[in-house]
C-alpha cells in the first residue's frame, strides 16, 4: 500500500516538473516556481514514505531474527531434554553393570575358546616328543624298505595312531518358541 | 486384560411339515419303520421347531433321525410313489422347496445339525471353566456341517432359486463364519492363556480373515439381501475388529523390540480401521461397538507412548501405512468331518469336545 502510494507521489512528482518545463518555456516564470514547488512537497511525502516502509522493515527483520532466536531455544531445551530422557534411562549403575556382564562375557568366551583349544580324548594323553620320535622311526624305515632289494624286504608292521579329531558339537537348534505356543494352543482347543 | 466375551451368531434352524412314510408296505408295523415315522413326525412338530427348544434335545432328535434314515437303504422302490419332503429357507422362511429326494432328506437333516451346534455354541458361556473349548469345538462342528450339506447337495438338479441357504455359497459363506467365531474363541483363550503377543495377533489375524471372507461372499449375488442387515453389520466390525486386534498385539511385539517406527505406524492402522468401521456399519450389537471402543483407547494410549518416546529418545521414522506389509496368520481350527458331526455321543446330548 505505502509502495503504491509512492508510486502515485512519484507520477505527480514528474507531472509537475513537465508543467514546470513548459511553463518555462512560455516565460511564465510565476507559473513555473509555483509547479517546482508542489514537486519539492510531493518529494518530501515520498521521502517520508520511504522513512516509514524503512522502519516497518526493519521491525519484520528484528521478528524474523527473534523468531530464530526463539526456535533455536527451542530446538536447545528439546535436545536438552532428550538428553536428559536419554540421561535417566541411562543410570550409571546400569553401565557398571553393563560393563561387568561384558568383562564376564569376554571371560567365559576365553575360557570356551582354551577349553576347545585343548587336546580332548586319548590324544591328550599322547606325549608329543614320543610321536615325533616314532615318526622318525616311520620314515627310516620307509627309507631302508626302498633301498633294500625287493625279495629280501622284511614286512612291515605300520604302527595305529588313534585319530585326533576334535568331536563337533552339534548346534543346538532352538525351536521357535512362537511357534510352539500356537501348536499347544491348537492342541488344547482341537476336536 | 478381562474382557466381556463378545456376541456370536448363530443360525436357525430350517423348518418342515409333516411327511408320511411308509404307508400300504409289507413292512409297516416293523418296530424300526415305527421308530422312523416317530422321528419324522416329532421331527416336523410345530412345538418342536419352535426356537425355544433346547438346542441339544433338538440336535440329539436330528442325529436320531439321520441314523435311522441312514440305516435304511437308499434304494428309492422302499418309499411311497408320493413321496415328498418339504424344508424352508433357513433364513427366509417364506421360500421353501419339495422333493422326492432322500438325499435332499438328509442334507437338510445335517444343516439343521449345523445350526443346532451353532446354537449350543452361542449360548455356551465362554467365560466358565471349559466354556470356550466347548463353544470351538461346536463352531468347528457347525462348520463342517455346513459344508457337508452343501456337498449333498451338489448332485441335486432342479432350480436352485429356493434352496440359497443350502447352496454352494451359503454353505461356504456359513461354513467361514462358523470357523471365524472357533477361531476367536482360540483368541480368548490365547488371552486368558497369557500367550505371547506375536501368537495372539497370527491368532487375530486369521479370525479377520476368516470374517472377511464371509462377508465378501454377503455383498454379492446370491447372497446379497438374503439376510438380515444385521447379520452383515456384525460380520463386517468382527472383521474390523480383529484386524485391529492383530496390529495391536503386533504392535506390542514391535515396543519390547524398540522398532517403535513401524510400531506407531500399525498402531495409526488399526485406530483407523477401527474408527472407520464404526462409522460405516449400522445395525451390529452394542456390546460389538463397546468392545471396538475400548480396544481403540488402549491403542490409542500405546499409540501417545510410542511417539512420546520416538519424539524423545528414538527419534526413528514413520513409515507409511501404505509400505506395511500383510500381517501374519496362524489358523487353528478346521471343519469337523461328517462323522464327528453324526458321533453317536452327540446324540444322547452330551456335549463332548
Amino acid at each position: 500500500m505505502l509502495e503504491k502510494k509512492e508510486k502515485v507521489l512519484e507520477k505527480k512528482a514528474a507531472a509537475e516538473l513537465e508543467r514546470a518545463k513548459e511553463f518555462s518555456k512560455a516565460k511564465n516564470k510565476r507559473a513555473a516556481i509555483q509547479s517546482l514547488k508542489r514537486k519539492k512537497l510531493y518529494e518530501q511525502q515520498i521521502e517520508q514514505l520511504g522513512n516509514f516502509q524503512l522502519r516497518i522493515h526493519d521491525q519484520m527483520i528484528m521478528l524474523e531474527a527473534a523468531k530464530a532466536t526463539t526456535e533455536t531455544v527451542d530446538a536447545l531445551r528439546t535436545g536438552a531434554a532428550a538428553m536428559k530422557a536419554m540421561q535417566k534411562a541411562t543410570n550409571i549403575d546400569d553401565v557398571d553393570k553393563t560393563m561387568d556382564e561384558i568383562n564376564e562375557q569376554t571371560e567365559n568366551m576365553k575360557q570356551i575358546q582354551d577349553a576347545l583349544s585343548a587336546p580332548l580324548g586319548a590324544s591328550a594323553d599322547f606325549d608329543e616328543d614320543e610321536l615325533e620320535a616314532e615318526l622318525e622311526e616311520l620314515e627310516g624305515a620307509e627309507l631302508e624298505s626302498q633301498l633294500l632289494e625287493p625279495v629280501a624286504a622284511p614286512p612291515v608292521h605300520p604302527v595305529q595312531v588313534p585319530g585326533t579329531r576334535i568331536p563337533t558339537r552339534p548346534a543346538p537348534q532352538k525351536a521357535s518358541a512362537e511357534e510352539d505356543e500356537l501348536a499347544a494352543l491348537q492342541a488344547e482347543m482341537a476336536l | 486384560m478381562s474382557r466381556p466375551p463378545s456376541p456370536m451368531l448363530s443360525v436357525p434352524e430350517k423348518k418342515t411339515a409333516a411327511t408320511e412314510l411308509f404307508r400300504d408296505r409289507h413292512f409297516f408295523n416293523s418296530a424300526f419303520f415305527t421308530d422312523l415315522r416317530e422321528a419324522r413326525a416329532s421331527l416336523s412338530a410345530p412345538s418342536s421347531q419352535a426356537t425355544t427348544q433346547d438346542a441339544a434335545s433338538r440336535r440329539a432328535l436330528l442325529l436320531r433321525y439321520h441314523r435311522l434314515l441312514a440305516s435304511a437303504r437308499d434304494d428309492p422302490c422302499d418309499f411311497d410313489d408320493d413321496l415328498a419332503f418339504t424344508w424352508h429357507d433357513a433364513f427366509r422362511p417364506h421360500l421353501r422347496r419339495t422333493a422326492a429326494s432322500l438325499r435332499f432328506e438328509k442334507a437338510a437333516v445335517v444343516f439343521n445339525v449345523g445350526a443346532a451346534s451353532s446354537r449350543i455354541a452361542a449360548a455356551v458361556d465362554r467365560a466358565a471353566v471349559g466354556g470356550v473349548k466347548a463353544a470351538c469345538g461346536e463352531f468347528q462342528r457347525a462348520a463342517g456341517a455346513f459344508r457337508a450339506a452343501g456337498e449333498m447337495m451338489e448332485g441335486e438338479e432342479e432350480d436352485t432359486e429356493d434352496t440359497v441357504d443350502m447352496g454352494p455359497e451359503a454353505s461356504a459363506m456359513l461354513e467361514r463364519l462358523m470357523l471365524a467365531q472357533a477361531q476367536e474363541c482360540c483368541f480368548e483363550r490365547a488371552l486368558a492363556a497369557g500367550t505371547s503377543s506375536a501368537a495372539c495377533s497370527k491368532v487375530a489375524k486369521q479370525a479377520a480373515l476368516y470374517y472377511e471372507e464371509a462377508y465378501a461372499s454377503l455383498v454379492i449375488p446370491p447372497l446379497q439381501n438374503h439376510f438380515e442387515r444385521s447379520w452383515v453389520a456384525h460380520i463386517l466390525l468382527k472383521a474390523a475388529l480383529f484386524n485391529a486386534e492383530a496390529s495391536y498385539h503386533y504392535a506390542i511385539e514391535l515396543h519390547e523390540k524398540t522398532e517403535i517406527g513401524e510400531e506407531i505406524a500399525r498402531l495409526q492402522f488399526g485406530i483407523n480401521a477401527i474408527v472407520d468401521a464404526k462409522k460405516a456399519v449400522r445395525g451390529a450389537p452394542g456390546s460389538l461397538y463397546d468392545a471396538a471402543s475400548r480396544l481403540e483407547q488402549d491403542m490409542n494410549q500405546n499409540l501417545e507412548r510410542a511417539l512420546n518416546e520416538n519424539n524423545r529418545i528414538y527419534l526413528l521414522r514413520v513409515p507409511a501405512a501404505k509400505l506395511l506389509a500383510p500381517l501374519p496368520a496362524a489358523s487353528l481350527v478346521r471343519s469337523a468331518s461328517l462323522s464327528e458331526i453324526l458321533d453317536v455321543k452327540t446324540e444322547t446330548g452330551n456335549q463332548s469336545s
